[in-house]
């Protein structure tokens, strides 16, 4: 029933690193206020269709964009006391604060009928993009839920299924299903989870929905796009293939069933920062700092990564919940070093050389925030290599960025085979900051027009 | 642990200490780590480090570090000194010139230099081999990770052709004061003589100081490869294409080739394969690099092992392949890269 994968090369597994969210479910208190960036899950500005001072209710739309439909909902009913630009995610976009009234209460979507399978495919998908659960494209031959948890913090999809209930879960898929017909649906799972992929699977065989199953490894990064579709669907993978997260099914189901718009988000508190790390439901826009305040420890002073350690964004604590993120970080800042750090056993020390007590006795691993190392010249060790998912050399072609030689020859090594997966930067025996010098070539290559041309566009 | 690093804070801004400002660091860094964060995702680093990475290589060499003081005592014991001290010396110097972290990289040098000498080399010419490795073998080149050869191998192949009498027709025994002409390649040469392979394993032979206890030159060199820091290929290509070739040679020509079991215990080819073979910076980088480098220098050891008046062709052949490995790497990468499209 459920198939095993292919398994893609190179790679990192993050093994037992402390601070991993509980299997705990906790409902965030309604925040005092909400601040949301209009800017759709693209990264596209949106147009404002509020004014400052207006009343607005949970699920009214603030802005929109008609023709893509793209759209960002107010999530607390209340006054919109702000709106003007403000920094956001290394750029700058309008941001919308709504000072809440105290009431729970939200708009159900325009147009709803309880009874979706009677509800015609355009308007399933017309509902889906206007609830803000999902981006889906107009056509597509495969569709692909993942959780396939890679990272070294991951939500854990069996918390999704209580909260939501597995019966949810399932008319989640079959909405996905009849809003593509003759899409194949594909979902993805860790290899741990077989108890979960058998229940789902078999609520799906229950339904007469078609499912595929597949359980996957968990090696970062798989749940790259670039390496999932080759993953589940072979080198000939279709481009027309939508993927998404299993909580977006959960939150589509919640806007075609219940007409209910996304006005929450479920995320995962990982990290040694945290005292307790529950899965949070929370209002998307709620400022961090509020959010986060009855888990955080004292001591000591942590970063926020949104998502991923390894390739998500550190925020400030002011900024709100994004509508994307399902697992938020706080790792521990470390500016002192370590005492004698070649020399100790490391029991608590992760590393994909096999120098550290952790890496060899099943102990839970501390990340934190330090290089643990000096910067040093590149020693060709070769651990870049190795760990690449997409078969190009870090090694080499960092050279030619590092001494400013932009040209063919870093096309002709592929470098625009590059995923920004981070992973060379993680292992390198060097501290060299190579995903950094790959982008910076990437960047310099397509601003002298050197890119191929499906990239440059 | 904050008072050590206030200690060094001081120091370091000290005005009269400033030329010694990159000693300071180093130290400093020795003993406390770094205390730079990243600064944007990966927002975590793998804790490996080139200390680790160099320590973890030193402690690979100690099981044959170790036997070489039980063997010749503290003749031993003084040549490796002497190494790290002179060989030392450079390295800060040029630390200090060039106002740059001293590298690491030396720790493994100045300890592999010694242990690849004859156990009679004459102190001074283990002060002028290492000066010479180091120098012209790695600080010309602008230090590691730039250099083209093994250091260690540059100052040792510098010695035998500065003082070819000294470097190979005195040779003493573990445990005896006899000197002699004699290693167990040479036996074999002269009169086939097959020496047992349990006096090879333990070392009680004739032959450079480090490469004797060959039972702990295998344990070192498993741990560099277990713990992933040497890399495989090198070894077993190097290795491999000895047996292979040695073994067909020893088909045909059993007068002339010794047989594999012989030829990978004899001479210097543990110790060769897994500690300067593997040098990761004047080795290839890529992998299929390393395959070609490896076999290379199996068939250009076996070369002049039986068809040249050397007795020895481990350090010759890996310091011929390194001057190869930038043309391996780029024939490498054009054949991988031939086909793609621009």
């Amino acid at each position: 029933m459920v198939k095993r994968n292919r398994n893609f090369p190179g790679g990192y597994a993050f093994k037992r690193f402390a601070g991993r969210p509980e299997d705990t479910f906790v409902e965030a208190p309604l925040p005092a206020k909400v601040r949301l960036p209009l800017r759709a899950p693209g990264g596209a500005d949106l147009p404002a269709l509020v004014k400052n001072g207006q009343q607005v209710k949970a699920g009214q739309v603030l802005a929109l964009e008609e023709a893509t439909g793209a759209c960002v909902l107010a999530t607390l009913s209340g006054r919109i006391e702000e709106l003007k630009p403000a920094a956001w995610l290394g750029g700058k976009t309008k941001v919308a604060t709504i000072i809440g009234d105290g009431s729970a209460e939200w708009t159900p979507l325009a147009g709803h009928s309880p009874d979706w399978r009677a509800v015609s495919r355009e308007s399933l998908r017309e509902r889906i993009l206007r609830s803000g659960a999902a981006v889906l494209p107009a056509q597509a031959t495969h569709l692909l839920v993942q959780a396939v948890e890679d990272e070294p913090h991951n939500a854990n999809p069996e918390v999704l299924e209580r909260a939501w209930g597995l019966q949810a879960l399932v008319e989640g898929l079959a909405i996905l299903s009849k809003a593509f017909p003759g899409a194949r649906l594909h979902l993805a799972l860790n290899r741990r989870r077989r108890a979960l992929a058998a229940r789902i699977g078999e609520a799906a065989g229950q339904e007469g929905l078609p499912l595929e199953l597949c359980a996957l490894e968990g090696k970062y990064p798989q749940a790259h796009r670039e390496l999932l579709l080759p993953t589940l669907l072979g080198r000939s993978a279709a481009r027309e293939a939508a993927i998404l997260e299993l909580q977006a099914v959960l939150h589509l189901r919640d806007a075609v069933v219940l007409g209910k718009p996304m006005l929450d988000r479920v995320v995962a508190l990982a990290g040694t920062g945290f005292a307790s790390r529950p899965h949070l439901r929370a209002r998307i826009g709620t400022p961090l700092g509020e959010l986060l305040q009855p888990y955080l420890r004292p001591q000591p002073e942590c970063r926020l990564v949104l998502g991923s350690l390894i390739s998500g964004a550190a925020v400030p604590a002011e900024a709100p919940l994004p509508a994307q993120t399902g697992v938020l970080v706080a790792v521990p800042e470390n500016r002192e070093g370590e005492f004698l750090s070649f020399a100790i056993p490391g029991f608590a020390s992760d590393s994909r050389s096999l120098t550290f007590a952790a890496n060899l006795l099943p102990l839970p691993k501390k990340p934190d925030t330090n290089l643990h190392g000096e910067h040093r010249a590149c020693i060709s060790c070769g651990f870049c290599e190795d760990v690449c998912p997409v078969r190009i050399l870090p090694h080499i072609l960092h050279r030619y960025v590092q001494k400013n030689v932009i040209d063919e020859t870093l096309v002709r090594f592929q470098i625009f085979k590059c995923i920004d997966c981070n992973l060379c930067s993680y292992v390198c025996t060097s501290k060299i900051p190579l995903a950094r010098l790959m982008r910076e070539g990437k960047a310099k290559l397509v601003k002298e027009g050197l890119a191929p041309r499906e990239v440059g566009a | 642990m904050k008072n050590l690093r206030s200690l060094f804070e001081a120091l370091e801004r000290a005005r009269i200490l400033r030329p010694l400002k990159p000693v300071i660091e180093t130290v400093a860094g020795i003993l406390l780590g770094t205390r730079e964060t990243t600064v944007e995702a990966p927002h975590i680093r793998d804790h490996i480090e080139i200390k680790r990475y160099m320590s973890t290589v030193i402690l690979a060499l100690a099981p044959a570090a170790v036997a070489s003081v039980v063997f010749y005592g503290w003749r031993a014991v003084a040549m490796i000194a002497v190494s790290y001290v002179v060989g030392g010396i450079i390295e800060v110097a040029f630390a200090l010139i060039r106002r740059k972290d001293i590298e690491e990289g030396f720790l493994v040098t100045g300890l592999i230099f010694p242990l690849i000498l004859p156990p009679t080399a004459p102190l001074w010419m283990v002060a002028v081999g290492i000066t010479f490795g180091v120098f012209f073998g790695k600080e010309v080149f602008g230090g590691t990770g730039r250099n083209i050869f093994n250091p260690a191998l540059v100052g040792r192949i510098f010695i035998t052709i500065a003082f070819p009498e000294l470097m190979s027709a005195r040779w003493q025994k573990p445990f005896s004061d006899a000197v002699t002409a004699a290693t167990p390649l040479g036996l074999f040469k002269t009169g086939r003589e097959l020496t047992p392979l349990v006096d090879l394993l333990l070392g009680q032979v004739t032959g450079s100081m480090g490469e004797l206890f060959r039972l702990g030159v295998l344990a070192g060199g498993l741990l560099l490869i277990l713990t992933r820091v040497a890399n495989w290929r090198v070894p077993l290509a190097y290795l491999g294409s000895v047996a292979l070739l040695s073994w067909v040679g020893n088909l045909f020509l059993p007068e002339m080739i010794a047989p594999p079991q012989f030829q990978l215990l004899a001479g210097g080819l543990l110790f060769g394969a897994f500690f300067m073979a593997t040098d990761p910076v004047s080795s290839p980088s890529t992998r299929a690099g390393k395959w070609v480098f490896g076999v290379g220098c199996g068939v250009v050891t076996l070369l002049i092992r039986h068809f040249s008046g050397f007795g020895e062709g481990v350090m010759f052949s890996i310091l011929f392949m390194n001057a190869f490995s930038p043309l391996i790497d780029a024939l490498v990468l054009n054949a991988k890269y031939r086909t793609a499209k621009v």
